[in-house]
């Protein structure tokens, strides 16, 4: 092996290092560049008549400078695949979690139109998570949520239609799908114990207990 | 990389646009640019690899340059790797023109300003 191939061996283990992880496809690329770059500075200096430790010297000595700019240039990478990572998963979850919640209102809603007497009696307005307790028994609160999702969709779908900064983009999502998964647990609870309660009110109602003799 | 004004180019990507001027429509490649801002600042030393690249990309993603891949035919009729090959946009020609107008940017090369690709 001589000392030429020996430091195209470094350049291309160094290329391998540091595109490693990245998108397979950027990474084939930024190698090929690379060493199209080798051939092409060891061809310029053959033909200045360099010797071939001198050519060698110098190659060396613009990969590592160049080191920093290749750190640099790994860090854009993966901060742009990251950023764009998190958009598709963040906007079609805060879009999934809004279209949920909004189902979930208007089923709810409706059930509670077909009953009257569960309306009045307010009990859904008991959730088990605290600090939740005064939501469900204002009166307009499921038009409310209908509301927040249906801006969320909105939003969601803004952010999916328009090319606006990833960033941004997040910003609006995350905290949208955190609010719409926290009322549909919440929502879920309220149904589960609406079951119940109608299930033994149902019960006291309908099968009245004989009186002991 | 240096701190710099959102919109302004670095030095080094003045000359690289300057560079990528010159090739014309044909396009050049980065090691010919690496000689070409050695050439222009007097300078036996050649850009290093991963700056000049990475300055590349820079002005690619910014679209004041464009690349593409040569014909494999014309890199295997030479015997060399093929080479990727980059040429100035018409975003990156204003860019140039207004870098250069800037009395605080380096002027390497002097173009008519009323280039247009």
């Amino acid at each position: 092996m001589s000392e030429l191939d020996r430091s195209v061996r470094l350049v291309r283990a160094w290329v391998r290092r540091y595109t490693a992880g990245l998108d397979v496809q950027h990474a084939a690329l930024r190698s090929a560049e690379v060493d199209s770059d080798l051939a092409e500075h060891e061809r310029f200096r053959r033909d200045c008549g360099w010797p071939l430790a001198r050519i060698d010297r110098e190659r060396m000595r613009r990969s590592i400078m160049g080191i920093p700019d290749d750190l640099g240039w790994r860090r854009e990478q993966l901060r742009t695949r990251s950023w764009h990572g998190v958009t598709t998963v963040v906007v079609p979850v805060t879009s999934a979690a809004s279209l949920l919640l909004a189902a979930y209102h208007i089923a709810f809603a409706a059930f509670l139109l077909g009953n009257d007497s569960l309306a009045d009696q307010q009990f859904w307005g008991r959730s088990p998570l605290h600090g939740f307790e005064g939501y469900a028994d204002e009166a307009g609160a499921p038009s409310a949520a209908l509301i927040i999702g249906g801006l969320g969709i909105l939003v969601a779908i803004a952010a999916l239609a328009r090319p606006i900064s990833p960033v941004v983009a997040n910003a609006i999502a995350m905290p949208i799908a955190l609010f719409a998964v926290m009322f549909f647990w919440q929502g879920v609870c309220h149904l589960g114990l609406n079951f119940h309660e109608a299930a033994a009110t149902d019960l006291a109602t309908r099968a009245p207990r004989p009186t002991p003799p | 990389m240096p701190r710099r004004k959102p919109g302004s180019l670095l030095p080094l990507e003045v000359s690289i646009l300057s560079a990528c001027h010159d090739a014309g429509v044909a396009g050049t490649h980065g090691f010919a640019m690496a000689q070409v801002i050695a050439d222009a600042a007097a300078s036996r030393r050649l850009t290093a690899t991963g700056t000049l690249y990475r300055a590349l990309q820079r002005l690619a993603d910014a679209g004041l340059v464009e690349n593409w891949w040569e014909d494999p035919n014309d890199a295997l009729d030479a015997g060399r790797p093929r080479r990727r090959l980059y040429r100035i946009t018409g975003a990156g020609a204003n860019a140039l023109t207004v870098a250069l107008s800037d009395t605080k940017a380096p002027a390497l090369h002097r173009f008519d300003p009323g280039y247009t690709s």
